[in-house]
């Protein structure tokens, strides 16, 4: 075998066209590495800043509760709004602050130390990125990858970044996965298509025929040298991209998920190659082989797995997100044109106090303000929050769905690898929603039970406070999901496979 | 060394080879004479078991090609009627390509260059891509192939047509060296003057059948021409 593989190879390195292909993917991957990867830049930056904000944030908090300042003496000797907290907040932070950070962290120390504001504070959770992001955006683009969290919004976790691009929220961004799934197919049937026929065409088969060698051993070698340019330049350029950009990959973690993806890298090449291995058994033209190849692409990359995508959209709809946010803004617009309305009547309000010498009537106004919120966009909020709740019941079954689907598709199988290497995939998004959910809940359960809103907190209040630990997306990977993904490609492969070796016949003259 | 007994192909109803029985020895060069459709072709490519055989058996080196396939080949030569190598290798690199397929190692470069030289390949055309060769270089290409494996046996499937008249006797001075290494020589040509030169046998086929075979040293140029022509218009 190993003479055959070198002499296939020096064959092979005569080819211009062959490495003309290759260079060509070599480009669109690293181009696709690229997209990904600036990505998955903008991800950590925003990761790093959201971790930097909520230290900081605590950070003060924990300063303005141990701050004496405004405890001392009797209620009416505390200052309620202090111009300058009594640290110096850049000797706190360690850093340099602009006069608009200064001012902001100055309201957030006065608001800090009552009870009755903690909960508005903006804490935050953030899905944490992959070592691997940069392999695709996945789901990232429909699904927010962090949520603020606080009192106002009543147990929602929804608040879904408008979709800037719509185009690309229907076709997917070109990120690797995208590449591989739909463009690496057409890089193996340009470079397979004629791996026997050509050599018909050519007239080389009559004499290769004539040797004493096995036919099937020397076109297998023939096809896995080939194909074997294919996963290596997509790999080379992925690793190299990846040392590049800094990844760390002397790390378990990371190299279990790279050798999970190449595997999975492999497979997928080699289904293609199987059914490039098929048709070519079956004698005819490269024509004709290229155009049955065609063929198979279109059904098995975009008719099925379209067709798939539709059957289990329409068994398991749910409204789309950015349509639940404007339902959400739309309340939030009416609560505060009611709260507006309601301060444009304040200074009549004064006057009819003073001519009246009393505040029956600003009382009357601000209770229908409060009657409007409660009795009529309460509802509306709850409604909201139960179609939110149904939202994610729904895309959890239809992720449960969809991952049910890779078994029957190949190009679902290796997206779905790829989203799940990467972080980004929909299950992991919605695991991430659910997460940051419970949090919501525990820290609204932990602030209801606090007392009185004029009360002071206490350190250990603080400390007892449920914080958001945010669990790297790469480590809430399903690696059962992940084998069954290889496995799943592994047999696509081997059907085609093996009727063409039973179809192979040597006499293909 | 070849042999075929009661040898018969069929493609449908029609039979392209009708008991064929035919021995070419060590040393001899058989030359198979005939029009289009004879059957010519059709035998040669049972010999390397292109296609089966309806019936009857064919041998190589006393082996049954139909159960020892690859065995056989060892001991062929083929040289078809457009010899075509790989136009993106030169033909040192070609014949380095198809004597490993043969050998399953790679086989020393000076041994290569002898082979060459022995098919009398002009050196500067060595290192050329074939895609510059002419159909009687790419044919010398082909015989350092079959004798990289040391065949045996060559199987030429009208290997002068389309070269010119140095070329063709230049590839003739190749056979009569092969004959005089005791090769044996099945040669399938239309080329009546160039199998009476080469030939030590000649048969005549039609309709798939053997119908005269003669000492290609019993029969002058002209009375070869007429019998010919006799055969095919009867």
């Amino acid at each position: 075998m190993l003479p055959l593989l070198r002499q296939e190879w020096r064959l092979l390195r005569a080819s211009k066209p062959y490495w003309v292909t290759l260079l060509l993917l070599g480009l669109l991957t690293a181009l696709a590495f690229q997209i990904g990867w600036s990505r998955a830049k903008q991800t950590a930056e925003r990761d790093q800043r959201y971790r930097v904000e909520q230290a900081e944030l605590h950070l003060l908090v924990k300063e303005a509760v141990q701050d004496q300042s405004t405890r001392e003496g009797p209620p009416e000797m505390r200052r309620p709004m202090m111009k300058d907290p009594p640290v110096d907040l850049e000797k706190l932070f360690n850093r340099s602050l602009s006069d608009i950070e200064k001012g902001r962290f100055r309201v957030l120390w006065n608001f800090a130390k009552g009870r009755f504001s903690l909960p508005h504070l903006p804490w935050r959770t953030w899905k944490v990125p992959s070592s691997l992001e940069a392999l695709s955006v996945g789901e990232s683009d429909h699904w927010p990858s962090y949520y603020s969290i606080d009192r106002r919004r009543q147990g929602k976790t929804f608040s879904p970044p408008s979709l800037f691009n719509p185009f690309q929220s229907m076709i997917g961004a070109l990120d690797l996965s995208t590449l591989l799934t739909v463009l690496l197919p057409l890089f193996v049937i340009v470079v397979l298509h004629d791996f026997v026929s050509g050599d018909r065409e050519q007239g080389t088969l009559r004499l290769i025929l004539s040797q004493n060698v096995s036919f099937r051993k020397l076109v297998l070698t023939r096809l896995l040298v080939r194909v074997s340019g294919i996963v290596l330049t997509v790999l080379l350029v992925v690793v190299t991209g990846l040392i590049l950009t800094g990844i760390n990959l002397s790390d378990e973690h990371t190299l279990r998920l790279l050798g999970m993806f190449s595997l999975s890298l492999v497979a997928y090449t080699l289904f293609w190659s199987a059914v490039a291995w098929l048709i070519n058994s079956l004698g005819l033209t490269s024509v004709t082989n290229a155009i049955l190849m065609t063929m198979c692409w279109v059904v098995l990359v975009i008719v099925l797995p379209l067709g798939m995508s539709r059957v289990v959209a329409g068994r398991h709809p749910v409204i789309p997100l950015n349509a639940l946010a404007a339902k959400e803004n739309e309340i939030r617009a009416s609560v505060r044109k009611a709260r507006e309305q309601q301060r444009a009547n304040a200074p009549q309000n004064e006057e009819r106090r003073e001519r009246r010498g009393s505040r029956q009537e600003g009382n009357r106004q601000e209770t229908a303000v409060n009657s409007f919120i409660l009795n009529e966009l309460g509802p509306q909020r709850q409604g909201i929050a139960a179609e939110i709740a149904q939202v994610f019941e729904n895309h959890q079954s239809r992720s449960d769905a969809l991952d049910a689907c890779g078994i029957w598709s190949p190009a679902f199988a290796i997206k779905n690898t790829c989203d799940l290497i990467s972080g980004n995939s929909l299950s992991q998004s919605i695991e991430f929603s659910r997460k940051t959910g419970e949090f919501h809940a525990d820290l609204l359960a932990y602030l209801e039970k606090l007392p009185h809103r004029q009360s002071t907190l206490t350190v250990e209040d603080l400390q007892n406070m449920p914080v958001f630990l945010p669990a790297p997306a790469a480590r809430t990977i399903s690696w059962e999901r992940l084998r069954t993904n290889v496995m799943t490609l592994a047999i696509w492969s081997a059907i085609p496979f093996l009727i063409g070796w039973i179809g192979f016949r040597s006499r293909l003259l | 060394m070849l042999k075929t007994i009661d040898l018969v192909k069929q493609y449908g109803s029609q039979t392209a080879l009708q008991s064929l029985n035919l021995t070419v020895e060590p040393g001899e060069v058989f030359c198979l004479l005939g029009a289009n459709g004879a059957g010519k072709s059709t035998t040669i490519n049972l010999f390397l078991n292109f296609i089966a055989p309806t019936s009857g058996q064919v041998f190589v080196n006393d082996l049954d090609v139909t159960k020892h396939s690859q065995e056989t080949k060892q001991f062929l030569g083929y040289i078809p009627e457009q010899v075509m190598l790989y136009k993106d290798l030169t033909g040192l690199e070609n014949l380095e390509y198809f004597a490993s397929l043969s050998r399953r190692r790679r086989p020393p470069r000076e041994e290569l260059k002898e082979l060459l030289s022995r098919v009398h390949l002009a050196e500067d055309a060595w290192n050329r891509r074939v895609g510059t060769y002419s159909k009687g270089m790419r044919q010398k290409v082909a015989i350092a192939i079959a004798l990289s494996k040391d065949a045996k046996a060559f199987l030429l499937d009208e290997p002068t047509s389309g070269l010119d008249p140095k070329a063709s006797n230049e590839f003739s001075a190749l056979v009569n060296q092969l004959k005089d290494n005791r090769m044996a020589i099945l040669m399938a040509t239309h080329d009546l003057f160039r199998a009476k030169e080469s030939g030590t046998r000649l048969g005549i086929m039609k309709h798939g059948q053997l119908v005269e075979t003669l000492q290609a040293g019993s029969i002058g140029h002209t009375d070869l021409e007429q019998l010919y022509l006799r055969h095919m218009h009867d």
